[in-house]
């Protein structure tokens, strides 16, 4: 079992990587010039992040997410313009270390909350040097594995 | 009135952002070639460290307190610079960067009893979506706002917000800041007031506009305006302060073709490596921008800024236009107008402190020197020679050769290998 922390890479959304997007499915037969299908193109960076000069990526590391699918290796988007709220899954810093958990504020403190059922909940009180670091937003799983 | 915002320790506070362990320990970023500090936390300024000492000097109070020493990442810093560039230009559309670490910000058209609000609403922003601690100064002038911003960091009282803006508290500050402190007096300055028995601002701000006449050159007299009320320095960095050099515009007309940008970058690399070779220095790395008109509210609204680093400081019109150009295609989105855009060397460094790389060609490197002496032989006076760069319609790949630098794949997102869909 291992504690579920996380690297920090910073984003770059400077890159412009436009995916083809055919609107009306390919035709076989006569074709038509890539301009007259090619109407749109889907820029990830542009639809998944929302604030560019405030986003960085996280790799995953360790298993205490896992009920909740987010596994080792993981990239999650970490936006730190988003105001965290009860319930959000965030970047924290705690004592020193990054860990990604839900965050349930009560009052004066605030419980870090794993979704593995070996790992307890974590309390964080005016003791620790806590901060939010920041929300994550998505989580980028690689699903071909060859 | 004028803005500026400093971020504090800077290359620190970078490092902090993604390291929480370092968040109040005492922590020292080091030189990469001769190993002095030169960016210091507040922690390790306490144990008696400056900016500047070099490593084996302050070694014991290393060990003794558990200093951390890092090696600078300055792309990392670049980036980090970019960032916080990008979201003060989010609440002022008008920002020009002074160098890696500090922004001037027209306040025009704010109003005036909204300014301080604005401005811890600034500094609140910048710490919280990139990380980064800054202190904001207002003032009319910008060296009064430079003023300012040193009593924002020294005090904690503001709250890291200090605004000039009456007499009482001009005269205060200027009472209280050393004249050798004031933007733009260099060394030889200094010592003219050391001669005048002049030390802090207030004396010479208060000395009468003949006498000042008498004393001092043109330089003198606009710092000497600029303390008292009346701003004089304009958008470019002076001569006599350059850490870093800056060349920017703004188009008669709004742009809204790459072809037309790349044009106007590879004559502002032209003109400002122009001026490093001049001043027989190099540059590291060269920072682009780009913005919209920020009076066209009908119009979309975007400001881009990326810093490319070269492998061996340059100062060729070649290999910074080169690398000018792929920032600026990294930045360029299209569908808007841009009515602004601009080139700077944040880092400059004198010649003798170039440290060669591995990966550059001695033969490419010696060429190169060549070509640029001549050009710049052939006519210093005008612009003849400088127009081979900016007149030029081709592709600027097909006229610079490729340095031999090798792209980070494993440490950058920005070299990450590029998968063809096709």
């Amino acid at each position: 079992m291992k504690e579920t922390t996380i690297d920090i890479f910073n984003a770059d959304t400077s890159t412009y990587m436009p995916m083809p997007y055919a609107e009306q499915g390919i035709q076989a037969g006569f074709p038509s010039p890539a301009q007259d299908y090619i109407s749109e193109t889907i820029d990830l960076n542009r639809e998944l992040i929302r604030h560019p000069s405030a986003t960085f990526y996280g790799r995953v590391s360790g298993d205490s997410m896992i009920e909740e699918g987010i596994e080792e290796g993981d990239i999650i988007v970490i936006d730190r313009a988003i105001e965290p709220r009860d319930g959000d899954l965030a970047v924290c810093c705690v004592d020193g270390d990054f860990t990604l958990k839900h965050i349930k504020i009560e009052g004066d403190h605030a419980w870090l909350i794993p979704a593995n059922e070996s790992f307890d909940p974590i309390l964080v009180t005016g003791e620790n040097k806590f901060s939010i670091w920041g929300v994550v937003t998505y989580t980028i799983k690689k699903a071909h594995r060859r | 009135m004028y803005g500026l915002v400093d971020c504090n320790n800077f290359f620190v506070s970078c490092e902090r952002v993604f390291s929480p362990v370092l968040w109040d320990k005492p922590v020292v970023v080091l030189s990469n070639n001769d190993g002095c500090a030169v960016a210091i936390s507040n922690e390790a300024k306490a144990l008696g460290i400056r900016r500047g000492d070099p490593l084996f000097k302050i070694q014991d109070i290393v060990d003794k307190y558990g200093v951390f020493t890092l090696s600078g990442n300055h792309r990392l810093y670049g980036d980090m610079s970019s960032r916080v560039m990008m979201t003060l230009s989010s609440i002022f559309p008008e920002i020009e960067i002074y160098s890696i670490d500090e922004c001037f910000i027209n306040l025009d058209g704010f109003p005036q009893d909204k300014l301080e609000e604005l401005a811890h609403k600034a500094v609140t922003m910048v710490r919280r979506h990139t990380g980064i601690p800054t202190c904001f100064g207002i003032a009319p002038t910008k060296t009064l706002a430079k003023v300012a911003v040193k009593f924002a960091k020294k005090y904690p009282g503001y709250k890291c917000v200090c605004m000039i803006d009456n007499e009482v508290k001009r005269l205060k500050a200027l009472s209280l800041t050393p004249i050798s402190d004031v933007w733009g007096i260099g060394r030889r300055l200094s010592k003219r007031f050391d001669t005048l028995n002049i030390s802090f601002a207030s004396g010479f701000a208060e000395m009468p506009l003949k006498q000042v006449k008498e004393l001092f050159n043109l330089p003198g007299e606009r710092i000497w305006r600029e303390l008292n009320g009346t701003p004089c320095v304009e958008d470019e960095p002076r001569e006599t302060d350059r850490k870093q050099i800056c060349t920017s515009r703004s188009f008669s007309q709004m742009i809204g073709e790459i072809t037309t940008l790349e044009e106007a970058v590879s004559a502002f690399v032209t003109i400002a490596s122009r001026k490093l070779r001049e001043q027989e220095c190099f540059t590291k790395s060269v920072n682009v921008f780009i913005q919209t008109n920020r009076f066209r509210d009908d119009l979309p609204q975007y400001y881009g800024c990326t810093t490319v680093f070269f492998d061996e400081a340059a100062n060729d019109t070649m290999t910074i236009c080169e690398a000018a150009i792929t920032g600026l295609r990294k930045i360029f989105r299209k569908g808007y107008k841009y009515k602004r855009a601009g080139i700077l060397f944040p880092e400059i460094i004198a010649a003798e402190n170039v440290e060669h790389s591995l990966f550059v060609n001695d033969d490419n490197r010696k060429k190169r020197q060549k070509v640029m002496q001549v050009l710049d032989d052939i006519n210093t006076s005008n612009t003849l020679a400088d127009s081979v760069f900016v007149a030029t319609h081709s592709p600027i790949s097909k006229i610079v050769k490729q340095t031999s630098r090798s792209p980070l794949y494993s440490t950058s997102f920005d070299d990450m290998i590029v998968v063809k869909t096709k």
